[in-house]
């Protein structure tokens, strides 16, 4: 039996031995470093090739195209120009998009951080796509974790620690909403931030426990929290169709782009930096919480 | 040996050590971690190929070399959608270990096969 579960124990591939095992690995991750030193792009360009990872999309700053001399869409392969096959040409005339990014990111979004213009501005609605993936995730983890039982699962740490961590949420809280509202000037932004706040979240179940986690925040404000950041990322990007424009258009819809580099400039990125950091906190914090609750079930109670 | 270079086979080993994790571990937390070792591998190759000599962070409108912004925001959506996933994994197994009472592959795979009412049949490959 235990020789027969030895067999039985790979899960994904049927290997015999862990021999085995190490020799596929070896041989894959060969093949994965040869890939990856290789450019990760085998051959010369050629225009259309389904192999590049991705293709330019208009800027989001609409009627701009052409007078940013900026003709057809250029292509993209990982960020490198020496990506271009082995030690071949980028071909002539194409301008590489982060080149763009970098250099009018400031004129189009005004935003400083380029990774925030590209998350919030010129790639929005991948944003939304991501949201919605992180919703439906907490979700998922709370309706499968719905019939435990909810308010006493800990009662938290010693006094000692209850008194000593008794300013740390403030303080969590205050960083948080620094690197926030800040995203679109420094590192950081809606993500990060709302890891912050999920974290305030796990403080207070840890320290003090989660009865009195559950009495401050309970799971309905919770819901209401992440819900309410994911409509309001949702309903800002409907301030270009109002005006007659794209979906989730940011400056060209009028909205004030301030000076770049100061807090109020960007037009909607630190809204919608706000609205990720609320939702993802939240939906975090949710998923935290539905995790640690105890999962007891009623004296003969079924077991689904 | 450039940076990238170095982050690149660094980024082929991690992926190499989730590999073996999830082909030889039962315990499934261990396979969950081994998931997450493999998506570390391709945000650090992702970072990786965004990264240039001498260069700042990806900020705008300076005069300086900076990393490229494209990669880094691709890595963040990345990171968000692993954490999702991973947390959704994680809650799934905590409903297994309350079904099944334990966190080994094999042993659940047994528990299903007697609880179907079948007879645990011939293992493909064993020997």
């Amino acid at each position: 039996m235990a020789e027969a579960r030895a067999n039985d124990s790979t899960y994904f591939a049927r290997v015999r031995s862990k021999g085995a095992a190490v020799i596929t690995v070896a041989a894959l991750g060969a093949f994965l470093a040869a890939v990856l030193l290789g450019g990760g792009y085998p051959g010369p360009y050629q225009a259309g090739d389904p192999t590049l990872l991705m293709r330019d999309v208009s800027p989001s700053s609409v009627g701009d195209t052409a007078a940013m001399g900026y003709a057809a869409p250029p292509f993209y392969v990982a960020g490198r120009p020496e990506g271009f096959a082995h030690g071949g040409a980028a071909p002539a005339g194409l301008r590489r998009v982060s080149q763009r990014y970098i250099e009018s990111a400031p004129d189009d979004t005004g935003a400083v951080n380029a990774v925030s213009a590209v998350l919030l501005d010129y790639r929005a609605f991948d944003t939304l796509g991501e949201i919605a993936v992180m919703f439906a995730a907490v979700t998922g983890i709370v309706a499968l974790l719905s019939r435990g039982r909810l308010p006493s699962s800990g009662v938290g740490l010693s006094p000692v620690v209850k008194r000593g961590a008794l300013y740390v949420p403030a303080f969590m809280f205050l960083s948080g909403a620094y690197i926030a509202l800040h995203g679109h000037i420094s590192p950081g932004g809606g993500f990060q931030a709302g890891v912050i706040f999920a974290a305030i979240s796990v403080v207070l179940c840890v320290v003090y426990g989660t009865a009195f986690e559950w009495r401050l925040l309970n799971p309905v404000t919770k819901t209401a929290l992440e819900s309410g950041g994911a409509i309001a990322f949702m309903l800002l990007g409907f301030i270009g169709p109002l005006k007659g424009l794209p979906y989730l258009t940011n400056l060209a819809a009028g909205l004030p782009k301030g000076h770049p580099g100061s807090l109020a400039s960007g037009g909607y990125i630190p809204l919608l930096n706000a609205a990720i950091a609320v939702e993802v906190g939240a939906g975090l914090a949710l998923a935290f919480y539905s995790m640690i609750k105890r999962l007891d079930y009623p004296e003969g109670g079924d077991w689904r | 040996m450039t940076v990238v270079t170095a982050a690149y086979l660094a980024a082929a080993a991690v992926f190499c050590v989730g590999l073996y994790g999830i082909m030889t571990k039962r315990n499934l937390i261990r396979i969950t971690m081994s998931v997450s070792f493999i998506e570390s591998a391709a945000l650090l190759a992702l970072v990786a190929s965004g990264y240039e000599a001498f260069g700042g962070r990806p900020g705008a409108g300076t005069e300086m070399a900076c990393a490229d912004p494209v990669p880094h925001a691709l890595a963040l959506t990345g990171i968000v959608i692993g954490v999702s996933t991973t947390a959704l994994a994680l809650s799934l197994i905590i409903k297994l270990y309350k079904n099944y009472h334990t966190l080994d592959v094999a042993d659940i795979k047994d528990a299903r096969r007697r609880w179907l009412n079948e007879e645990p049949e011939g293992r493909v490959g064993a020997g």
